[in-house]
C-alpha cells in the first residue's frame, strides 16, 4: 500500500504534488487544532459538569440538613424535585447516615434508578458507562447527617461533542476548499518556472539542440538560481558539444585516413581480439580470400587455417596435404608468439572462400592497451604464391644443374680413363717397341758418335715411358681395375695410414657387391677425399672405415674421433665454401640415386655415411 | 454433641435474639418523647437568640422543662450535648418565676391549664417556648409538636418568635406548619 502511494505520488505532476502537499499540511494542521480543541472541550466540559453537579449537591445537601434532622423525607423529596429542571440528572438520592434512604428523585418514576449507599466513595465523583455519579456528604455543624448521590447522564456532553465534531468537520471541508483555491493561485509562482524548465529539458532531449535557453525571471529564489545554473550548464554543454563535434570530426577523418592506409596496403592486415576472433581486416585480405567483410569479422582465426588430414589445392598450382607435422607447425606459431611477443616471417597457409590454400608469410605482434594488458593481435600476411612458384622453378633448375654437373664429372672420369687407356695401350706400347728397336740399333751402331746419340734418344724414350706410366696411374688408379673395389679401398686406406701417420681401421663384410664402374670410381675418389678431410681437419686419433652391403645398396662409412662439427653447417654457405668436397660428393651420389648422411656434433667426432646403389639399381 | 457446644449454641441464640430486640426497640419503636427531645435539640441548632438576651457569656444553653417531666429517660439522648460552643443544660422548673436563665422552655401537656398565663408571663422574653399541647402555637407559643400520620411534626408561630426576638432558620420554617396569629381563631 505504502509503495503504491509513494509510486503514484512520485508519478504525479509537480503542480499536483504541490497542491497535495499544501492540502495535506492544511488538513493535518486543522485536524490537530480541531482534535486539540475537542479534547480540551471534552476535558473542560467534564470538569464543568462535575463542578456544576458538585455545587448542586452542595446546595441540596445544605438545604436538606433540617429535613434530615427533623426526619422529614417529604421535605427532602420536595427539595430534590427541584432537579426536574435538569433533564440529564437521571436520579438523586439522599441517604441517612447508616445507609437508609431518606429521599429520592427519579426522572423516570418507572425506573428504580438509584444507587445503593455504598457505591462510590464518600465524597467526589466517578464515571461509569455513560453516567457521572456525584457523591456529597451532608454535614451539619460537623455532624455527618447523610449522603447525597446524583446520577447524571453524560449524553448531554456526548451530543455537545458530536456537535463540535460536526462543526470541526464542516470547518475542515471549508478550509480545504479555500486552501485548494489559494494553493491553485499560489503554486503557480513555483510550478510555472519549473514547468517551463521541464518543457525546455524535454525539447532539448528530443531535438538535441543545446542552443535553447530557459527564460530567466527576476526571482532570486532557488528556482531562479536553478534556471540561471541550468542555462549556464547548457552553454557549457553547447560549447563542449561543439568541441566534441570537431574532435569527433577530426577523429573520423583520422580513422578514415588510417583505414584508407590499411586498406591500401598490399598485404593482409588482420586484427583479432585476445581470444583470436577477428575484429578488423583490410580490403586486401577480403580480396585475397574472396570473403565479404561481414563473413569474416567475429569469426575465429582458425576458420582461415587449413584443417588436419585434408588435401588442398594451393594457389601455386600443386596440391598440398596437411599432415600432422604441417598442421602442428601452424599451431606452433601461436606458442612462439606467446613466448616472444611477436612472430616474424612465419610461413603458413590461409584458406580462402573456395577452400584453396594460399601460402603466406606472417608477422604477428600483440596489441596492448594503456595498462599493458594484451587486447589482441595484429597480423600482417603477405601472399607468397609467386615467390613459392619461383622457388619451385629455381629448385627445378638447380636439380637440372646438379645432374648436369654430375654428368660432367662422370664424363670427365670416363674421358680420363679413355685417355689413360690410350696412353697405356697405344703410346706406351709404341714407346716400348721404340725403346726395344733403339736398343737393337744401338748395339749395331757403327760409330761411337751415333751410339752416343742413340743412347741419349734411348734415355729420352725411357723417360717418356715412365712419364706415360705415371700419367696413366694418375688418370686411372690401377688397383681399382686390377685388384677390385674392396682391395683398392684397402690399399687406399694403407696408403693414407702411412702418409698421414694415423691409425685407420678397415672392415669389409666380404659380400659380393657388384658396382658399376662409375659408382666404383665415385666411391673410391669420395673415400679418398673424406680421409684427406679427416687428416687435414679432424685432428682425429682413430679412424674407422667400413664397407657393407645393405639390400640393393653399398654402405660406406668413415667414422672418426676428431673435433667434429655441427651438421647444419654443411648446408651453410660458409661450410660449402671451405668444403666443396662434401657438397660435390652428395650431389654426385644423389645423381646416381644414392645419398650422403653426416652424423656429427662439435667435439664428439663425425660419421659420414655414403649409400650408393649396386649395379643395375642406379637411377640413371 | 458435647456440652460445651450445646452451651455455645444456646448462648449464641440468646445473644442474637437480645440484640435483635434491642435494635427493633431503638429503630422502630423510638418513643415519641425521644423524638421530641431530639427535635428540641435540633431546634436549638437552627435558632439564633438575639444579642440583647445577654445570656451568651455563660457558654451554656439552658433547656427548661416546666411542670411534670414527660420525657423521663428520653432526655438522656440530648443530655450533655453541645450546640456550637455551648453546652446544653437541662433544668427542671416548677415555677415560672425561675425561668430567667432558660433559653428553651418546654411546657408539659400537664400544664395545659396554665399555658395562657405562662405565655402571657413570658411575652417578649428571649425564651423559645415549645409544647405539645394542642393549639399551643395558636395561643402564642412558638413551637408546638403535633402528631400527623403517626409522625411527630411541628407548628411554628412566627409572630410569637418575632416577638420573642428569636430567629428561626428558614430551613426549619420550611418543615414546619406556619401559624400566623391573624389566622388563629
Amino acid at each position: 500500500m505504502k509503495k503504491f502511494i509513494i509510486k503514484h505520488f512520485r508519478d504525479i505532476s509537480f503542480k499536483h504534488k504541490l497542491t497535495l502537499i499544501i492540502l495535506i499540511s492544511c488538513c493535518i494542521a486543522l485536524l490537530l487544532a480541531f482534535t486539540n480543541s475537542i479534547i480540551y472541550e471534552f476535558i473542560t466540559l467534564r470538569a464543568a459538569t462535575v463542578d456544576d453537579l458538585s455545587t448542586l449537591a452542595e446546595i441540596i445537601s445544605s438545604n436538606t440538613t433540617a429535613a434530615l434532622l427533623f426526619n422529614d423525607s417529604t421535605a427532602g423529596e420536595e427539595i430534590l424535585s427541584a432537579l426536574r429542571n435538569e433533564r440529564y440528572i437521571k436520579s438523586a438520592c439522599i441517604y441517612k447516615e447508616g445507609g437508609r434512604i431518606f429521599a429520592c428523585y427519579r426522572r423516570d418514576p418507572l425506573h428504580s434508578d438509584f444507587l445503593p449507599y455504598d457505591s462510590g466513595g464518600e465524597e467526589g465523583y466517578h464515571f461509569e458507562n455513560e453516567y457521572l455519579f456525584i457523591f456529597h456528604r451532608i454535614i451539619f455543624e460537623g455532624e455527618v447527617l447523610g449522603k447525597i448521590i446524583i446520577k447524571y447522564d453524560m449524553q448531554k456532553m456526548q451530543s455537545r461533542l458530536v456537535r463540535y465534531i460536526t462543526i470541526a468537520f464542516t470547518m475542515l471541508v471549508i478550509s480545504i476548499v479555500i486552501a485548494l483555491l489559494f494553493s491553485r493561485k499560489l503554486q503557480r509562482v513555483i510550478t510555472e518556472p519549473i514547468a517551463n524548465l521541464a518543457g525546455v529539458v524535454n525539447t532539448i532531449s528530443k531535438n538535441k539542440d543545446y542552443s535553447i535557453r530557459v527564460e530567466e525571471d527576476e526571482s532570486k529564489d532557488e528556482i531562479g538560481t536553478l534556471i540561471i545554473g541550468f542555462n549556464e550548464m547548457l552553454a557549457k554543454i553547447q560549447e563542449r558539444d561543439t568541441d566534441l563535434g570537431s574532435l569527433m570530426e577530426e577523429q573520423r577523418n583520422m580513422k578514415e585516413y588510417l583505414d584508407n592506409i590499411i586498406d591500401s596496403t598490399l598485404d593482409c592486415v588482420i586484427v583479432t581480439d585476445e581470444e583470436g576472433y577477428l575484429t578488423k581486416v583490410n580490403k586486401y585480405f577480403l580480396d585475397l580470400t574472396k570473403y565479404q567483410e561481414e563473413e569474416v569479422v567475429g569469426r575465429h582465426m582458425s576458420n582461415f587455417e587449413p584443417q588436419k588430414n585434408m588435401i588442398y589445392e594451393s594457389t601455386t598450382g600443386e596440391s598440398i596435404s596437411i599432415d600432422k607435422k604441417l598442421h602442428d607447425s601452424t599451431k606452433e606459431r601461436m606458442s612462439k608468439l606467446a613466448h616472444n611477443g611477436k612472430l616474424l616471417n612465419w610461413e603458413f597457409f590461409l584458406v580462402d572462400r573456395d577452400k584453396k590454400i594460399i601460402p603466406v608469410e606472417e608477422n604477428i605482434v600483440y596489441l596492448y592497451n594503456l595498462q599493458g594488458r594484451i587486447i589482441g593481435t595484429v597480423s600482417i600476411l603477405r601472399d607468397i604464391t609467386e615467390r613459392k612458384k619461383a622457388e619451385k622453378k629455381l629448385s627445378e633448375y638447380q636439380n637440372q644443374l646438379r645432374s648436369l654437373a654430375s654428368k660432367l664429372t662422370f664424363a670427365e672420369e670416363k674421358e680420363r680413363q679413355r685417355i689413360a687407356t690410350n696412353l697405356h695401350d697405344r703410346i706406351g706400347q709404341a714407346l716400348a717397341i721404340s725403346k726395344i728397336k733403339l736398343a737393337m740399333l744401338q748395339k749395331s751402331s757403327p760409330s761411337d758418335v751415333l751410339a752416343k746419340s742413340l743412347s741419349e734418344v734411348y734415355s729420352f724414350i725411357s723417360q717418356a715411358i715412365r712419364d706415360t706410366r705415371s700419367l696413366v696411374m694418375e688418370l686411372r688408379p690401377p688397383a681399382l681395375y686390377q685388384l677390385g673395389f674392396e682391395k683398392a679401398i684397402e690399399g687406399l686406406v694403407k696408403d693414407f695410414q702411412e702418409r698421414g701417420n694415423i691409425q685407420i681401421e678397415y672392415e669389409d663384410d666380404g659380400q659380393n657387391k657388384p658396382l658399376s664402374e662409375d659408382t666404383r670410381v665415385l666411391l673410391y675418389n669420395a673415400l679418398g677425399e673424406l680421409l684427406m678431410n679427416v687428416i687435414k681437419h679432424a685432428k682425429a686419433h682413430k679412424v674407422k672405415v667400413y664397407i657393407k652391403k645393405e639390400e640393393n645398396y653399398i654402405k660406406s662409412v668413415v667414422k672418426d674421433d676428431g673435433i667434429g662439427f655441427d651438421t647444419p653447417d654443411i648446408d651453410s654457405h660458409k661450410f660449402s665454401k671451405g668444403c666443396y668436397g662434401l657438397f660435390s660428393i652428395r650431389e654426385r651420389l644423389s645423381y646416381i640415386g644414392g645419398q650422403l648422411t653426416i652424423e656429427s656434433v662439435a667435439g664428439r667426432g663425425a660419421c659420414v655415411i655414403m649409400l650408393a646403389p649396386l649395379k643395375g639399381y642406379e637411377t640413371l | 454433641m458435647s456440652k460445651v457446644f450445646k452451651a455455645f449454641f444456646i448462648s449464641a441464640v440468646v445473644i442474637v435474639v437480645y440484640v435483635g430486640n434491642v435494635l427493633c426497640v431503638e429503630v422502630d419503636v423510638a418513643s415519641e418523647y425521644e423524638v421530641k427531645a431530639a427535635f428540641i435539640y435540633n431546634f436549638a441548632r437552627f435558632i439564633e437568640w438575639p444579642d440583647i438576651c445577654r445570656r451568651e457569656e455563660k457558654k451554656e444553653l439552658v433547656l427548661c422543662i416546666l411542670g411534670s417531666d414527660p420525657f423521663g429517660s428520653a432526655l438522656d439522648i440530648i443530655r450533655n450535648k453541645t450546640i456550637g460552643d455551648k453546652k446544653l443544660v437541662i433544668r427542671m422548673c416548677k415555677d415560672i418565676k425561675n425561668l430567667d436563665s432558660c433559653h428553651i422552655l418546654f411546657i408539659s401537656a400537664l400544664e395545659k391549664e396554665r399555658v395562657a398565663s405562662i405565655l402571657k408571663f413570658l411575652k417578649s422574653s428571649c425564651i423559645l417556648t415549645i409544647s405539645d399541647i394542642e393549639g399551643f402555637a395558636q395561643s402564642g407559643g412558638i413551637i408546638n409538636f403535633v402528631i400527623e400520620e403517626n409522625k411527630v411534626r411541628f407548628e411554628i408561630n412566627i409572630d410569637a418568635a418575632n416577638r420573642a426576638g428569636i430567629k428561626i432558620s428558614s430551613k426549619v420554617l420550611k418543615l414546619a406548619k406556619i401559624i400566623k396569629e391573624s389566622q388563629s381563631p
